[in-house]
């Protein structure tokens, strides 16, 4: 018995100096067939299982208190030398020699796997690496990712390097996209290092970085030491790529590119990481389970770099805009980028605040808030068809607009313009409109529409037809801005009203654009803007007539414009006396007219017009083109040299404020002088610096209709009428009830409203100016008025 | 003249064919309201002085107006709301008219009734809330003391100081006091 205990124990003291990895001994392991017999003397008393426990144990037992103490203090030790680039050292001999104490074990695992029974759930070398695992990494120092990370981008810019040097070497092998990848060519250092070319270290760089890896991957650790790293880089990379080669370039495509970039630059790398040099005695086998972490990686990756480049595209929307349709590229790819990822959001609140920081402000005219806002609707077209996108953001731009004066004259104006001048005309110009009469009409006749039909996306707002945010007018979508297009018509009529009464105007233009609005808004609509233009053609009639009948006396040629004022926008109402005989010749043209058209006369708007002045002093001749009151102004200097300025308005009925405004155009020629003040000289002979005959520049364009603003004073006039009968029979009333009974009896035929928020601003004017009284949330009047 | 001006056309047509009876009443009360709405916008723009009248509510038959007194006369400077009901057949029948305001005059009694002729007989559809105001204002300075409805006041008009004093008395002590207007 004694013999075999020990034997028993000998055998035991051989196993465990045979399986345990012999540091710093001086003994020769046991052979294989010493090794053998002992494990036989042990398996004849039934003990082997003893072994696996015993031998993971003391693995552990190591593991806890060298080995892992051992690798860590390589991070740890402040002694790391000058910052250094971590490919130099720590991390690799730190895991070369955690390679080689772990190594040291495999062949005891061999020996002991083959000792186990059949029936074993899982292997021992996956068992040991488990544990291996679980010891090293249950406490991670900061420091390590640093280092890591620092290995491997080291490590991706020299394999760039290499990349670069091979295709240098054997040039036009993938196209010239490459080229602009490269660095500037004659710098001294080199781009993989950043040491001097003669000291360059990539190719050691890429040596102990293929070791590394390969020692990481019979470790079994590969992704869980430089998986996080990796990927931190390649984002790096694929964020400044893009950065660098797509930012401010809106004219051609960069997805196609981008994607090739991804696949054979970036993505070659990972390869390297996890397969190795392909070819060379590196290359590892690569599991299943490793191809598919790859295949998953690659998704992701390319996922990151549509977000990358659709924010980048985001971020300069408001730019894409304004070159829209140059950046017709940019808008295509950012198409492509919002179809997959979910940049909408991001896209709708950055381009919003994009618009409300540098367009929506008091620096931006009405018209350039216009032209970016028909842009806007361009592009976010390309993006969405259905322009649920447009909603979203155009509304902010919308609402603006119907905060500007000029919004509605800027639009006439832009409809109207000389063609080619702007976007809305050509937009006009358009065939087939669609009439905003009927709104958009049924797509029938294709029976297979339906198949064609695609949900709103999400954010749209179900309160509202797809069909009509489908529209793709932006003449509907401008005219919309105000709700109602009796407001554009009305505008149209005041511009057209003001071109022909400065007789600045092309019939034949006129009519064609009258012909298109009236494509838009209906004939019914345009009826006056008709008998306008009408108006303007039955005067050349009658103004050809009197001349060829002769029916006027000689003398200075008039021809009059003759409109029917129901039909015309209430005209500023000035008065101007004529000279006698300029008058006279009017009384004529009045007669004359009168047996053209038999009982009708004619009711002079003598301060409308344009005046013919030929201009004869001693020393000059002046020929100008002039408003009415200046040419009275000059005329009334032929007969009396001089004039003070409450003779002249007295005598033109004029007043002098005006006057004198209209007088500086004179003293600019030069022909008249104020000498002393308030009391006007004409200058017969004058110091000629103004001899050449001169056209009319034409001084303040006055518009001769009261402008929509002017109107709207007009029309608050009104309700300031109604107010007071109000207030003045019903002694006080609350805002509300005002706001009601206006409702009630003054806005029921009239077109025209007022919304509360207006009232209560005009009426606390009005208290203001002291008109009104507040007292108790209740206005009333001031009691002795 | 004004017998034919006060037969309402629409009632005549009403009257040839009374099966649609509610229709027509429904338009007439339309063109009633039509009417009014314009007698209202007509009186917002004139600029006559002393006289103005506005819908107490919210309907267009029921009016608050206000007059003072004609310039020169013993009511000078004197304000009275008076109210203004108008009948469906209006302007074919007259408004009933009243001194909301206690009123001392020969043709005005205690309870604000006005004995006005343009208001009763001579009521004609060309007249309008702005000329039966017109025309009451004038009657403050002309009574007509052949039918008082205010014995009193009608007695006393002869002697304008004594007229005036009382006047005044009660307006002070009916209006002021009690703080109408």
């Amino acid at each position: 018995m004694a013999a075999s205990v020990e034997s028993l124990g000998g055998a035991w003291s051989t196993v465990t100096a045979g399986l345990l990895p012999c540091r710093g001994q001086t003994k020769a392991p046991p052979t294989d067939a010493v090794l053998k017999s002992a494990i036989a003397v042990l398996d004849h008393h039934g003990v082997t299982f003893i072994i696996e426990e015993w031998f993971l144990d003391s693995l552990q037992a190591d593991l806890r208190e060298n080995i892992g103490p051992a690798f860590w203090n390589h991070f740890s030790s402040e002694s790391n030398g000058p910052k250094q680039h971590g490919a130099d050292g720590t991390l690799v001999t730190a895991f070369r020699e955690l390679h080689a104490s772990l190594s040291s074990y495999l062949p005891s695992v061999d020996v002991l796997e083959r000792l186990r029974q059949e029936g074993a759930k899982q292997r021992l070398k996956d068992k040991v690496l488990l544990i291996f695992k679980a010891l090293l990494f249950y406490d991670i120092p900061l420091k390590f990712h640093g280092v890591v990370k620092e290995f491997y981008s080291c490590a991706f810019k020299a394999c760039e390097e290499e990349l670069r040097k091979k295709e240098k070497a054997s040039p036009g092998e993938d196209g010239p996209e490459e080229e602009e990848e490269d660095g500037d060519e004659d710098s001294l250092t080199c781009g993989g290092c950043e040491h001097d070319k003669e000291h360059c270290t990539c190719t050691e760089t890429l040596t102990l970085f293929h070791q590394l890896n390969s020692q990481l991957h019979s470790l079994g650790l590969l992704e869980r030491v430089c998986g996080e790293a990796v990927t931190a880089i390649i984002h790096d990379r694929i964020q400044q790529h893009i950065q660098n080669t797509c930012q401010g370039e809106f004219e051609s495509q960069f997805l196609l590119p981008l994607e090739k970039w991804l696949n054979s630059k970036v993505l070659s790398w990972l390869h390297l990481v996890f397969k190795g040099t392909p070819g060379q005695t590196g290359e590892r086998e690569v599991s299943a389970k490793t191809q598919e972490s790859l295949d998953r990686w690659q998704t992701r990756l390319l996922y990151f770099l549509y977000q990358t480049y659709g924010t980048l595209r985001i971020s300069e929307m408001f730019d894409i805009i304004v070159e829209f349709p140059d950046s017709m590229s940019a808008l295509e790819d950012l198409k492509v980028c919002l179809e997959k990822t979910d940049l909408r959001q991001t896209l709708v609140s950055s381009l919003r605040s994009a618009i409300g920081r540098r367009l929506l402000q008091p620096g931006a005219t009405t018209s350039d808030v216009l032209s970016q806002y028909i842009l806007l609707v361009k592009s976010l077209r390309v993006l969405d068809p259905t322009g649920v996108l447009l909603e979203l953001v155009g509304d902010r731009i919308r609402h603006y607009l119907r905060t500007r004066d000029d919004t509605v004259r800027k639009i006439v104006e832009g409809l109207t313009e000389e063609e080619g001048g702007s976007d809305l005309a050509d937009e006009l110009m358009k065939g087939d409109p669609i009439s905003l009469e009927e709104g958009v009409e049924e797509e029938g006749g294709d029976p297979w529409a339906w198949n064609k039909w695609e949900p709103d996306p999400i954010d749209a707002d179900p309160s509202k037809t797809s069909k009509s945010r489908r529209s793709p007018d932006i003449i509907s979508l401008l005219i919309s801005i105000y709700g109602s297009k009796e407001l554009f018509i009305k505008e149209y009529q005041s511009v057209l009203c003001n071109r022909i009464l400065s007789f600045n105007y092309d019939l034949t233009r006129e009519l064609r654009n009258l012909e298109l609005l009236k494509l838009r808004f209906g004939e019914s609509q345009l009826g006056n803007c008709e008998v306008m233009l009408k108006d303007v053609q039955d005067s050349k009639r009658v103004n050809d007539l009197i001349k060829s009948e002769n029916l006027m006396e000689q003398g200075v040629a008039v021809s009059g414009m003759i409109i029917s004022a129901q039909y015309w926008p209430q005209l500023k109402e000035t008065k101007l006396a004529l000279p006698p005989a300029v008058q006279q010749r009017f009384d004529s043209y009045t007669q004359a007219f009168q047996t053209v058209k038999a009982s009708r006369t004619l009711n002079w708007l003598p301060q409308m017009g344009l005046v013919d002045l030929d201009i004869e002093l001693k020393n000059r001749r002046l020929s100008v083109m002039v408003n009415p009151v200046v040419a009275t102004i000059i005329m009334h200097f032929q007969d009396k040299e001089r004039w003070t300025l409450d003779e002249l308005s007295t005598a033109m009925q004029v007043p002098s404020s005006v006057l004198r405004r209209r007088i500086t155009f004179w003293q600019n020629y030069g022909l008249i002088r104020e000498n002393p003040p308030g009391s006007y000289v004409l200058l017969e002979e004058g110091a000629d610096h103004h001899g050449d005959v001169m056209i009319d520049s034409d001084e303040e364009t006055e518009s001769a209709t009261a402008s929509s603003q002017e109107m709207r004073e007009e029309e608050m006039q009104m309700f300031w009428v109604y107010v007071q009968g109000m207030l003045t029979n019903l002694d006080s009333l609350p805002l509300e009830r005002i706001h009601s009974m206006l409702k009630m009896f003054a806005m029921r035929d009239n077109p025209i409203e007022i919304s509360l928020p207006e009232l209560k601003a005009f009426l606390d004017s009005k208290v203001r100016s002291q008109q009104l009284l507040l007292s108790g949330g209740k206005y009333k009047l001031p009691k002795n008025r | 003249m004004s017998s034919s001006q006060n037969v309402d056309p629409a009632l005549v047509a009403s009257q040839q064919r009374d099966k649609d009876n509610r229709d027509t009443r429904r338009g007439e009360k339309h063109t009633v309201s039509r009417r009014l709405q314009q007698e209202l916008m007509g009186l917002m723009m004139s600029d006559d002085k002393g006289i103005s009248a506005f819908p107490s509510g919210d309907s267009l038959f029921s009016w608050t107006g206000t007059l003072t007194g004609p310039m020169g006369t013993v009511y000078e400077g004197l304000k009275y709301k008076l109210s203004l009901e108008f009948p469906q057949g209006y302007p074919y029948k007259p408004p009933t008219v009243r001194f909301e305001t206690p009123c001392f005059h020969p043709n005005v009694d205690e309870h604000g009734n006005i004995c006005l002729d343009i208001l009763k007989e001579k009521w004609s559809a060309l007249y309008d809330v702005r000329t039966v105001l017109l025309s009451i204002q004038s009657l403050l300075g002309e009574p007509n003391n052949d039918s008082p409805l205010n014995v009193h006041a009608a007695g006393l008009w002869e002697n304008q100081t004594e007229y005036k004093k009382t006047l005044l008395e009660r307006y002070e002590k009916d209006v002021r006091s009690k703080n109408f207007s």
